[in-house]
């Protein structure tokens, strides 16, 4: 094969595809290191990608050409102030909205967002509304859709996916309530990003919407268009003056990239996961180009000899290298867009319980995700071949004494490479010690290195150690194993250091989530004390914010059974300088009974209620840590009310699980106070002492019945709910974990197997004199089982840090939780217990394939 | 089988001999856990153009050591190396490979031939490393080669079913195929019986002698001895040089 411009004669070409083809084993376990990395990173960026692409359109199809939008609190903006806009100011681009996301029950339940226009108004902000023009929509209907309470326009696509057509009824649901809807139009978008905007709406006149959504003369907001300039300067100014104290004018753009942005950390840290697949990969790729390198020095030595220059050799590992990697970077292409699909499923439903909604469909295959995963696995699997290549042009020409033998090498380096590790070790805390979380990543993969380079040292102290015992147990055969480990100990330790990472991630990763979700427990247990929870049906798991008749709570209390109801009302609320919502929690009753747990306080639980009761407010940790306000005292919050900007002093920090982004507890009534808002979102209910609590919540649900559709759910149940929301929202992260420790099982696989296959002829050796097939097996067992152990010994330290440095660090910086790093001894257990299962059943194929080859043939083998 | 050195063409009276190795003060010392062991201890000689010479020695004596340094893949403890009045002593890594794979031939005892390389392309393999452009000369010469060792039926085959002797020809023609100036052979036949032996010196021999190279072979085969040119025996590191009619007289 002739390939032009290249330093390598035919010659060496040919070596390289017939040592290739010779070699399918190795060949193919480099293609995989390389695939499964690719596979792993590919698909978490198409997951984020997607959901970031999905959240994207979705915005922009609903801000569309707005360039300014009046906000409001919990009340919303009162359409009033719309009237005033358009009359007075004579501002004609401006369009007012009323949005929210409902339950579509005859389209499988999936959350649509109702999107309440103004049809004469939207022709400037949004294109493919225009519904005068009529290219877009069938106009038939139009009258019924102008005319007809709850009627909506709805994508072709949508209504074709469930079989309906114009005319057709359904059920939107809203929290507690349900209203029947009908299509009174369908929409033909024109082109494929409107089209994926409109996939998931409901298009419906203003009063419509105000009618679904309980929102009779408010507003969600005002779009407007204000042209660039002193003219628009002045036109904001206007608007300022005509403002109520509730609402504030905000740029369009801001709130949708600070929304945005709320999903960084959790998509970075999804991304260090898939990478971290891609470092056990390297390792693997290493292994494996190290191991092709020290089986063909006769062969490089004769080239040297022949006068092949170092430089020729280095580009003919890595060329092969570079064959074997593309292929394998195409093949992890494949894997990764097919992996993408179910990553992007549980990275959805992440986003959603944790962010905003959102509905990915389809997996978008962006071209630049996919040069990215062939460019970094091709180079990564470069990398790693670069080390051994090197190696490789220092081998002495055939005849030249052998005495720079790799592994002499190698074991002259360890002092160094124990250095190098432990100063690479130090820079990791540095790097640590910076607030940037992407810093921290880099510090927590430094770790990892720095601990790998210490395998060597660890693997030859240990092996010194256990000499004497594997001798004492199975004599010469005892021997073997130990002696062997150090002899290779150039591919030994990097097979120990691959599953020496991934144990340790094993065991920080469970450690966190471990800490985590008993965490999560602890602080259910002390927060939510009341017997029984009352609240509406909600699309998102943590957001607790639809609407539901104050009265309700009057009716809770009237059932037979109920000792006492604490209500809740959940809205978001205007922080003064601030794009993000802030999300209000409302209380009047405290429902944890005192047990709720702070982070700072300026007293006890006593102090901190009076001073709610004062109108101060405790913010959650994670609320504090996202937005810059220091925890401790003095320090105070502003928010836009109802009655003007109002600032709360802050009375204490408290630990709160709810969600990533945080909450603000106040008091009813200092809330009523300074709120017009007089909705509940959801109510807790404490049964009277000897009352049945099946009973209580069958009394509850016979009251609600064809009034309100609300859930009654008893504490245990919300509990476990809770949990399931948690476990789902690291499911992401499980799956990742578990992949990383396949591709290091298949690392420690290749690496034993290339290991003793390598000295079959030694093997044979030993057959020829007596050894029995068991005993082969024992010693290779023995041998791939000390390796086991070297990795689980070293996982302990190691994935305890790393743990550390997840639940302390990473985690913290990330999304602003601080939780409690608990290492229960059964990590530990379990560490250990993989690298030894790992380790022996990499060892049984190649003891079974010795074992079968005839020792003649063994001994004659090259 | 005998060898005479009748049997060699002889050289040309006219053709004035030229230095082609030069040995200047050259030691080799290696470090054995920590203790110095002299190989080689200030050897001083040259060798001429077209000669046939012969290394002998026991086992560990040097011979191979001394090879290395004069084929430039080992590098000197002491002393200088002249080949065609090249120092080799001062040449960089990189020059030393490329002065190899112009000019230096090597025939090895284990025949070190590449496994996944055809009979044909191990011959050609030296003259294509001087690039691709020369491959197809490259074969035609090796085919050549083949045919002048005998093998010409066995081109295609790859080394790992021929026979030792098979391989030991290959390796010579692959060590002839660029037309060195100088081949370097190591126990050639130390791995051969001792009928395959004498043809495969047989064929050495008369291949450098009819290209008028020459050719400097360590070896413990006496046999060697009466078709040499100049003998040298390595002694305790030292080069005590010999005249093969010495050689001859005096009895081993």
């Amino acid at each position: 094969m002739n390939v032009p411009f290249s330093p390598l004669p035919d010659s060496l070409w040919r070596v390289m595809f017939r040592t290739l083809r010779r070699r399918p084993f190795q060949s193919v376990m480099f293609v995989l290191g390389v695939a499964l990395g690719v596979a792993m990173m590919v698909a978490i960026d198409l997951a984020n990608t997607s959901a970031s692409r999905a959240f994207s359109i979705f915005t922009e199809s609903l801000t569309g050409r707005t360039t300014h939008q009046i906000v409001a609190g919990p009340g919303g903006v009162p359409s009033d102030l719309y009237r005033q806009i358009r009359l007075d100011l004579r501002l004609r681009e401006s369009a007012p909205v009323v949005t929210a996301y409902v339950e579509a029950l005859e389209l499988g339940s999936q959350p649509l967002r109702i999107f309440g226009i103004d049809p004469f108004a939207e022709a400037p902000f949004r294109g493919y509304l225009n519904l005068g023009v009529g290219s877009n929509t069938n106009t038939a209907d139009m009258a019924a859709f102008l005319t007809e309470p709850n009627t909506v326009l709805m994508a072709e696509s949508l209504a074709a996916q469930y079989g309906l057509k114009e005319g057709d009824n359904f059920t939107v649901r809203y929290g507690p309530t349900r209203h029947t809807v009908k299509i009174a139009g369908l929409l033909r978008p024109s082109d494929d990003l409107t089209a994926e905007g409109l996939r998931d709406m409901l298009i419906t006149d203003v009063s419509a919407a105000q009618e679904l959504l309980g929102m009779k003369g408010r507003l969600t907001n005002i779009d407007l268009i204000i042209p660039q300039g002193e003219d628009g300067e002045a036109l904001l100014n206007q608007i300022r003056a005509i403002l109520p104290p509730g609402a504030i004018l905000q740029p369009a753009a801001a709130k949708s990239s600070a929304v945005g942005q709320m999903t960084q950390a959790f998509n970075l840290s999804l991304t260090a996961l898939s990478l971290l697949a891609l470092v056990v990969g390297m390792f693997l790729i290493y292994n494996t180009v190290t191991f092709s390198v020290v089986q063909r020095r006769p062969v490089l030595g004769i080239f040297r000899a022949l006068g092949v220059t170092r430089r020729q050799i280095f580009s003919m590992i890595l060329v092969e290298a570079m064959l074997l990697s593309i292929i394998g970077a195409l093949i992890g292409l494949v894997v990764g867009v097919i992996m993408g699909r179910l990553a992007v499923i549980l990275v959805t439903q992440t986003v959603s319980s944790l962010y905003f909604t959102v509905s990915v469909r389809g997996v978008e295959v962006p071209l630049l995700s996919l040069i990215k995963g062939l460019a970094i696995g091709v180079g990564a699997a470069l990398l790693a071949a670069a080390i051994p290549a090197y190696e490789a042009t220092t081998t002495p020409p055939a005849g030249a004494l052998k005495r720079s033998d790799i592994e002499t090498k190698v074991r002259r380096a360890v002092p160094a490479l124990t250095v190098i590790g432990l100063v690479i070790v130090g820079g990791a805390f540095a790097l640590l010690s910076t607030d940037q979380l992407a810093l921290s990543f880099a510090g927590l993969f430094a770790i990892i290195l720095g601990f790998s380079l210490l395998t060597p040292v660890v693997s030859l102290v240990l092996m010194h150690l256990v000499r004497p015992i594997t001798g004492a147990a199975a004599g010469v055969l005892g021997l073997i194993a130990p002696r062997s480990i150090i002899r290779s100990l150039s591919r030994t330790s990097v097979a120990v250091a691959a599953l020496m990472v991934a144990v340790s991630v094993i065991v920080g990763v469970s450690a966190m989530v471990g800490s985590f979700r008993r965490d999560v427990q602890v602080w259910l247990e002390n927060t939510i004390r009341a017997d029984i929870l009352i609240g509406p049906p909600s699309i998102s798991a943590i957001r607790q914010d639809v609407p539901i008749d104050p009265s309700v709570g009057a009716l809770i209390a009237s059932v037979s059974g109920i000792d006492r109801v604490g209500v809740v009302r959940h809205a978001d609320a205007i922080r003064v300088g601030d794009p993000l919502p802030v999300y209000l929690t409302v209380i009047d009753v405290d429902i944890s009974e005192g047990k709720r747990m702070f982070v700072w306080a300026l007293g006890d639980y006593d102090a901190v209620w009076a001073a709610l009761g004062e109108g101060a407010v405790v913010v959650s940790e994670t609320f504090a840590r996202q937005r810059g306000i220091p925890i401790g005292a003095g320090q105070q919050i502003s928010l836009v009310t109802d009655k003007g900007e109002h600032t709360f002093p802050i009375a204490a920090f408290m630990v709160d699980y709810s969600g990533d982004q945080g909450t603000v507890l106040l008091r009813m009534p200092v809330y009523h106070n300074l709120y017009e808002d007089r909705m509940i979102s959801n109510a807790a209910a404490f049964i009277k002492p000897g009352a049945s609590l099946e009973e209580v919540i069958k009394n509850l649900q016979a009251a609600f019945a064809g009034k309100y559709e609300l859930i009654v759910s008893s504490n245990q149940q919300l509990r476990a709910s809770v949990l399931v929301v948690f476990d789902q929202t690291f499911a992401i992260t499980t799956a990742l974990n578990l992949l990383a420790t396949v591709v290091a099982f298949i690392g420690i696989l290749s690496a034993l197997s290339a290991l003793q296959l390598e000295r079959t002829r030694e093997f044979g050796t030993m057959r020829a004199n007596g050894m029995t097939r068991r005993q082969l097996f024992q010693v290779t067992l023995m041998e791939t089982g000390l390796m086991g152990a070297v990795a689980g010994v070293m996982a302990l330290p190691v994935g305890s840090i790393l743990a550390w440095v997840l639940v302390y660090i990473i985690n913290v910086r990330s999304f602003g939780w601080t939780l409690q790093l608990q290492l229960r001894p059964e990590f530990y257990v379990q560490a250990v217990a993989v690298s030894l299962v790992a380790a022996h059943l990499a060892g049984i194929y190649p003891a079974l394939r010795i074992g079968r080859i005839q020792p003649a043939l063994a001994v004659r083998s090259e | 089988m005998t060898l005479t050195p009748a049997g060699m063409p002889p050289r040309a009276a006219s053709d004035r001999p030229e230095t082609v190795v030069r040995l200047h003060n050259l030691s080799k010392i290696y470090q054995e856990a920590g203790v110095d062991r002299t190989i080689l201890h200030a050897l001083n000689t040259e060798i001429t153009e077209g000669d046939f010479v012969v290394l002998l020695g026991k086992s560990g004596s040097g011979k191979s050591t001394l090879l290395n340094l004069i084929g430039g893949i080992d590098v000197p403890s002491g002393g200088e190396v002249w080949v065609r009045g090249i120092n080799l002593t001062r040449l960089s890594e990189r020059e030393l490979t490329l002065f190899r794979r112009d000019h230096i031939g090597f025939v090895f005892q284990f025949f070190n031939l590449i496994p996944t390389l055809t009979a044909l392309e191990n011959v050609s393999l030296p003259y294509e490393l001087r690039g691709s452009k020369g491959q197809k000369e490259g074969q035609k010469r090796a085919q050549k080669l083949l045919e002048k060792v005998g093998l010409a039926g066995r081109a295609h085959t790859y080394p790992d079913r021929l026979s030792g002797g098979e391989q030991q020809r290959v390796a010579i023609a692959r060590a002839l195929v660029h037309e060195p100036f100088l081949i370097l052979a190591d126990e050639p036949t130390g791995n051969l019986d001792e009928e395959t032996g004498s043809s495969v010196l047989e064929l050495l021999l008369s291949l450098t002698r009819d290209l008028g190279r020459t050719l400097i072979m360590a070896t413990h085969n006496p046999e060697v001895v009466p078709l040499a040119d100049v003998v040298y025996h390595i002694h305790e590191g030292k080069l005590v040089s010999e005249t093969q009619a010495e050689a001859k007289a005096q009895p081993r």
